[in-house]
This record gives structure tokens, sequence and C-alpha cells, in this order.
């Protein structure tokens, strides 16, 4: 199991990225989250999110424009935290408007 | 000085338009006829095209979920930006996204809008531009039913980067005619992006 190793690490694989949200609550949020649970385990809370609110094509070209992959396996360990935002954005916003995005 | 012409979708039809503008209205009007949503924009059309929510305040353009990475405004605010702007929604400028407001939100309400946009703007680190450009904005669903919007930008000379914060506006109201005299028909896939967008305000200067 891949483990991250707390909120210290999830800054330096993102770096600046990652650094320059901080402030954002729901940014910190879904970092603490990474330290307590394995790149697989978010992965998996993520697609069954993604897959309930009707987003994956969403997040694919989410993620395609942002890291150039299409799927979250495929993002590279030092990329996942910004993946991971990326991807939770993406879910607030469905979840906000209802599970839709309009 | 910024201005916003509306354009009929006449001219997208009679070939008037920037080659990614024609390509991406018409992969958007065979949506209906092929595969779902997003997937059914070819990977060079979805490099260049931005995708926004499909709701926004009135007066505002809705937030930004994601911008290709060959698309005109990545250019312009940056790769940085680009990479990161599902975290940040917004461009660096909300003069800009108001006075844009209007053409997202006749897409919203499910009516594709064409506009040339001319205006200076400034990214991040301050550099300010002067920017000239069409633009095509569109209602998609997406696989899941979802209504978001895409936007396709196409400049209509190169970004000019202004010399610094302090500069004035050097755009007047006639700009925009004279330029569309000039619009050059190549091939989407036969210009650089540096030749097609203009060099990065630490390279060479393009000329205004």
């Amino acid at each position: 199991m891949n483990r991250p190793k707390g909120n210290q690490t999830n800054q330096a694989n993102s770096g600046a990225t990652i650094l320059s949200f901080m402030d954002d609550p729901e940014i910190r949020r879904i970092l603490d989250k990474a330290t307590i649970l394995t790149r697989r385990e978010r992965q998996a809370a993520i697609t069954s999110e993604i897959e309930k609110h009707g987003g994956a094509d969403v997040l694919q070209y989410s993620l395609k424009s942002a890291l150039g992959v299409e799927h979250l396996h495929d993002v590279p360990e030092q990329d996942f935290d910004l993946a991971a935002l990326i991807a939770w954005k993406i879910i607030y916003k469905l979840r906000a408007a209802k599970g839709a995005l309009h | 000085m910024s201005a916003i012409e509306t354009l009929s979708l006449d001219h997208i039809v009679h070939g008037l338009v920037q080659p990614e503008i024609s390509a991406f209205w018409h992969q958007w009007r065979d949506v209906g006829t092929g595969r779902p949503g997003l997937s059914a924009f070819a990977t060079t059309i979805q490099d260049r095209m931005t995708l926004s929510e499909g709701r926004a305040r009135s007066g505002f353009a809705p937030e930004l979920i994601a911008v290709g990475a060959e698309s005109f405004i990545a250019a312009c605010y940056g790769a940085d930006w680009a990479r990161e702007v599902a975290l940040r929604a917004r461009t660096p400028d909300t003069g800009l996204e108001q006075i844009s407001a209007r053409g997202y939100h006749a897409a919203i309400s499910g009516e594709p809008n064409l506009d040339v946009v001319m205006t200076t703007t400034a990214d991040d680190a301050g550099r300010r531009m002067e920017i000239l450009y069409e633009r095509l904005i569109v209602p998609i669903r997406t696989a899941g039913g979802h209504l978001v919007i895409g936007c396709m930008t196409a400049p209509l000379k190169p970004i000019c980067w202004l010399s610094g914060p302090g500069d004035q506006d050097r755009v007047d109201d006639s700009s925009t005619n004279n330029h569309r005299r000039e619009y050059v028909q190549a091939p989407l896939s036969s210009l650089s992006r540096s030749e097609k967008y203009g060099h990065s305000p630490d390279g060479p200067q393009s000329p205004c």
C-alpha cells in the first residue's frame, strides 16, 4: 500500500501548486483526508462519488487538461494530490448543484 | 478599453471564422448524432477548448472547470494557471469575465454565441497584454446529462505583450474591423503554438 505520510509530504509532492491554495478550507479538508487514507482508498472514494454524480467525462477531461492523463490510476504519484483536488472540486460542484452542473 | 462584437452564426457557415472555431462548431453540431458529451470532441479540439459550469451569477462568467493545455487562454495566462484552473475557478481578470459574461449566459440558456473580443488583460504576474480573438461558446451535455459550457477561442492576431503595469490601452474601437480583414485561414495543424499565439512575454515582442 502506498500510504501518504502527511501534509508535508503531500505539499512536497505537488509543490507550489498545492501550497498556493492551502488557505482554502475546502482544499485543507481534502488534503487532511490524504493523511489517513492510502492512494488506493482515495482513488476508490473519488471514483465512487464521480460515478454517483455522473461526472466521469468531466473528470476525464479535467485530468487530461491539467495532467495529460485521462484516468486517476494513470496519474503519476507526484501529481496525485493535484488530481485528487481537481476531482473533489468537481464532486463538490456536482453536489452543490444537487447532482448536476446546472 | 474593451469591445465585444457579437456575430451571427452565419459567419461560421460561410467560412468567415478561424479554423478552430469552425471545427469546434461542426463537432458540437454533430454531438447529437454520435458519441455523447465531451467524448464527441476530437482531442485536438479538447486541447484547445475550455469547460465551465453550466450556471453563473448574473453579470459574471461561470466558474471554470478545465482549460485545454493548447487553448488561447492558456497561452495568455500561462501553463501553470491553466493546470491549476480547477482549483482557482476564475481567470486573473474579473473585469474581463464580467464584460464577457453575456455570451456565457446565452449558452447557459441554450444558445450558441459567437463573438469577437478585443481587450487588454493581465496574468497573475501582472504582465499586461493586448488580445483580439474570436470566441464560440456552446452548451454541452455531458455523458451524465449535466449541462456544461464549452468555449473555443481563436486569436485574430498574436498576443501583444505590453511593457508594464503602467501602460495605457493602445487599442481603439476601429481595430476589430481592421483585424478582421486580416484573417488567415490556415489549417489548424499548420501553425505552431508560438506562431499562432505570439511569443512569451520573456521572449521576442510580438508586433502590436
